[in-house]
């Protein structure tokens, strides 16, 4: 059975959040007084574990009175993210920030003349990174760096459920929670600089950390499946196209 | 500087706009349906807490109770309302209870057609039909019959003698397989089956005057009652004098099955005789006492014990060894017709005309109605010149034909009440004519906690009622009461008034009054004698004296004849035998000294004196 249940947050994830405030705080002085400044921006798909959540869906569609179907169920979806690196040591090094964004999400519905039911699951996480990039080989046009980064995501989801009977409709949002935690990124860079512009395809696997979902005002009121603390797991592979600039 | 910083604007732009392509669930299942249908076995699901007999069902005492049950799983009721002979819908309040009552009133006696509608959900497998939200409608017309809360069968009871039986016999109830519980024959029998309706019972003969009571039960209640008085007089006895007796003889039972001995019994208890077998219907009376007439009742002496209580006192017939002469005991069962000097003797309804010189029986009959001797009042009273014979069955005033034997209902007790104006809480205590054909009746009210007493003068011809007035009504509570042939003078309680248009005035107290037939004139027994001896005294009622001329006094004085012509009486004290004294002259007729059993004579007057069944007494004159 899904619940949400009060736990206790641990004293070792604490002291990792003080740590990448102090990374995020170092790198973003050193973004501040850098000469030279790479933004830049990405997108692309990205797949989605979403075990739990799988299986919370599962549960639901077995408690609900129609014969459901689901018709989407987690699929790769749009990433995007924003960058600002810094680079130095001629350029083999880089630091940096960014911001990226991904959702996905699953339906399952019935309909016929009469009406419909629908149960639909969002879950967009955002987070903000700090980067490090290392150019690890340079042949012809082209250059090969390896890319890694540190993120803090933040997780929300959404059940809603949406029932349509002739003319009279009966939409509510049944949960609205969240989740929040560190993700780490590892990812290979193929790039070809021209002139200021650089164009890049990247691929890496995002390995997600974050606490399970919550009440957004309470996070000790944990969403509990089979006695679990059940969470949002967007780990997965990523694939993107990235646009830079290489600014001064 | 600046053209990368419109570029950095430009991305961060583009960022934005991309974040709005947040994920969008899609896709619809489409849920394959099917069309509207009623359920398989919808008429299985029709229940009811009566009684259902070839698609109809029966309601007798208790509301019609619905109940439904939708017989498939996978369906449901969702509403029901029904109808009743084509009136308005009622809607069930609780359709998902599926059940609701009609009340009794609600129908009308026989067939009732209920229409009940059902709506069930419509099977279709859809969003709406899972959520209950569409239905489909049927209709049924169930037929119910409302039987009546009473039966007719009942008042078809009627008896018969059939083959030495008595047969009841009635129609059988109306509803048989419906709710009949049994029949039952008050004391008598327990039926259980329906269509038994004849009872015989073989233990019936004459004169039980037996009532027979047939209950109908159904649904634990009686619906349907009657009783029959069976009443089949006994056969005449009669009886022939011979040279060493009386011969008795008499009609075998037509009731042969019973198991009883014929008995034939006299005055105080005598047996004259016990038959040995129902084959005996005659006997030989050789040893007649003497000077005495006697009475002979043929009874029948049922020989379970059960019915010893039941035999009830037969024909009556009286005979006298020697020559009788008319001295008669003034009593509440015999009645003279001063016409013809017979006597009749009644009983119940049973009256019978005696000619006393032949000793025999000239007429009897059943009369339709009979007085009543309540409170002590005489049953029949005559009028002075016998021409009228008035009395009153509680219910009604009536009249005696003494010729035909016959009785006419003059006037109901509430026509009474209703034409004096009294309440329904007076009833008619006596009543007696004058030689004018008016009644003097008596009612009184004794149901209220002190009685009350009003006389009234009723004139059948004109059906009109006039009021008597008297200082102390409770003289009224007497029961001998008598008028004067004329009307002028009534005898109330040892006191006689003067009756001036509506006042009763008294004019003699103490004394006990007769008026003489056709006289104007009374005669009067008193203790104002010598010593307190018995004085006989006769009063002129034109002057209102004593004829002291003609006054009598006498020890004690037992009794006399109907028409105070004789009496029997104790001349003194000291010579215990009685005398037969002709009260007009004052003679010695004869001294009563063949007479051994002088308490007979005691217990004669005694009976006179209480009101009981009389005696007759018959003497021989020489």
């Amino acid at each position: 059975m899904n619940t949400l249940q009060t736990s206790t947050s641990g004293y070792a994830l604490d002291r990792f959040k003080l740590l990448a405030a102090a990374l995020f705080l170092t790198i973003g002085t050193v973004c501040s007084n850098a000469q030279f400044l790479e933004p830049s921006f990405s997108f692309g798909y990205g797949s989605f574990a979403m075990g739990d959540l799988k299986r919370f869906q599962d549960n639901i569609i077995e408690q609900v009175p129609f014969p459901v179907r689901i018709t989407d169920n987690f699929p790769m979806h749009v990433t995007y993210e924003a960058s600002i690196m810094v680079p130095f040591a001629q350029g083999r090094h880089k630091v940096g920030l960014s911001f990226g964004s991904m959702s996905t999400g699953s339906r399952a519905n019935v309909s016929d003349y009469s009406g419909s039911y629908t149960i639909d699951h969002l879950v967009k996480g955002t987070k903000i990174s700090t980067n490090y990039e290392v150019l690890m080989l340079k042949f012809s046009v082209f250059e090969l760096a390896f890319n890694g980064n540190l993120s803090y995501l933040k997780t929300t989801y959404q059940l809603q459920e949406d029932f349509v009977l002739g003319d009279q409709q009966r939409q509510e949002e049944v949960v609205d929670l969240a989740a929040s935690g560190f993700c780490i990124e590892p990812r290979f860079k193929l790039s070809i600089p021209i002139k200021r512009l650089v164009f890049s395809l990247q691929a890496g696997y995002m390995i997600d950390a974050s606490s399970p979902l919550h009440l957004k005002d309470d996070k000790d009121a944990e969403l509990q499946l089979d006695d679990e603390s059940i969470g949002a797991d967007f780990s997965g592979i990523r694939l993107n196209t990235v646009i830079a600039f290489r600014i001064g | 500087m600046n053209h990368q910083l419109y570029r950095l604007l430009g991305l961060l732009i583009l960022v934005l706009s991309l974040g709005a392509c947040d994920y969008e669930p899609e896709g619809i299942y489409e849920l394959e349906t099917a069309e509207p249908s009623l359920p398989h076995n919808m008429l299985d699901g029709f229940s009811f807490n009566n009684t259902v007999i070839n698609d109809t069902v029966y309601v007798h005492f208790y509301d019609l109770r619905f109940y439904y049950t939708c017989p498939d799983d996978d369906r449901e009721l969702l509403g029901a309302s029904y109808a009743i002979n084509g009136g308005p819908q009622t809607k069930v309040d609780h359709p998902y209870s599926s059940q609701f009552e009609i009340s009794l009133y609600q129908l009308q006696s026989g067939i009732n057609t209920i229409t009940v509608e059902l709506l069930f959900n419509s099977g279709t497998g859809s969003l709406a039909d899972q959520v209950r939200a569409e239905y489909i409608t049927t209709q049924k017309d169930i037929s119910v019959y409302k039987v009546s809360s009473y039966s007719n069968a009942a008042a078809s009871l009627k008896s018969s003698v059939v083959d030495g039986a008595l047969k009841l016999e009635w129609s059988p109830y109306e509803y048989p397989d419906y709710d009949f519980d049994y029949y039952e024959i008050l004391n008598h029998a327990h039926i259980d089956d329906v269509n038994q309706s004849t009872y015989i019972c073989n233990y019936y003969y004459e004169s039980l005057n037996l009532e027979y009571e047939l209950n109908i039960y159904a649904g634990n209640r009686v619906v349907g009652t009657n009783a029959v008085r069976v009443n089949h007089p006994l056969p005449q006895l009669h009886y022939e004098e011979r040279a060493n007796g009386f011969y008795f003889y008499w009609n075998k039972s037509k009731f042969y099955k019973a198991d009883f001995k014929y008995v034939v019994g006299g005055g105080y208890y005598n047996v004259w005789f016990e038959s040995s077998n129902k084959n005996d219907t005659t006997f030989m009376l050789t040893d007649v006492p003497f000077g005495r007439s006697l009475d002979f009742n043929l009874v029948f002496l049922p020989t379970i014990t059960e019915y010893n209580y039941r035999y009830e006192g037969s024909m009556i017939t009286e005979l006298a060894a020697g020559q009788p002469v008319p001295v008669e005991l003034y009593n509440t069962n015999r009645l003279m017709d001063k016409k013809t000097g017979q006597v009749v003797i009644y009983s119940g309804n049973h009256h019978t005309v005696y000619n006393e010189i032949q000793n025999s029986i000239v007429k009897e009959a059943y009369t339709s109605d009979y007085p009543s001797s309540s409170n002590y009042g005489a049953p029949w009273a005559s009028s002075q010149n016998g021409e009228y014979i008035a009395g009153h069955c509680n219910s009604h005033l009536l009249n005696l034909n003494i010729n035909t034997l016959q009785t006419e209902r003059l006037i109901s007790l509430e026509e009474m009440r209703k034409l004096t104006g009294l309440s329904y809480r007076y009833y008619f205590k006596w009543c007696i004519p004058d030689d004018n054909g008016l009644l003097y009746v008596c009612l009184v009210d004794n149901t209220s906690g002190h009685m009350n007493y009003e006389l009234i003068r009723y004139n059948p011809e004109t059906n009109s009622a006039i009021f008597l007035t008297l200082d102390n009504h409770w003289l009224l509570n007497t029961s001998r009461p008598q008028v004067s042939g004329n009307g002028k003078y009534i005898y109330l309680r040892d006191a006689l008034f003067a009756i001036d248009d509506t006042q009763c005035t008294p004019v003699i107290e103490s004394t006990e009054v007769h008026f003489i037939p056709n006289k104007q004139e009374a005669i009067c027994f008193d203790y104002s004698g010598t010593n307190g001896q018995r004085q006989v005294r006769y009063l002129d009622l034109n002057t209102l004296t004593f004829d002291e001329q003609r006054t009598l006094e006498f020890d004690q004085f037992q009794c006399y004849s109907l028409d105070f012509k004789y009496a029997v009486v104790m001349v003194n004290a000291s010579d215990p035998t009685p005398s037969l004294i002709n009260l007009e002259t004052g003679e010695l007729v004869k001294q009563l000294d063949n007479i051994t059993a002088i308490h007979d004579v005691f217990l004669l007057a005694n009976d006179y004196l209480y009101g009981y069944s009389g005696r007759r007494m018959s003497l021989k004159a020489n």
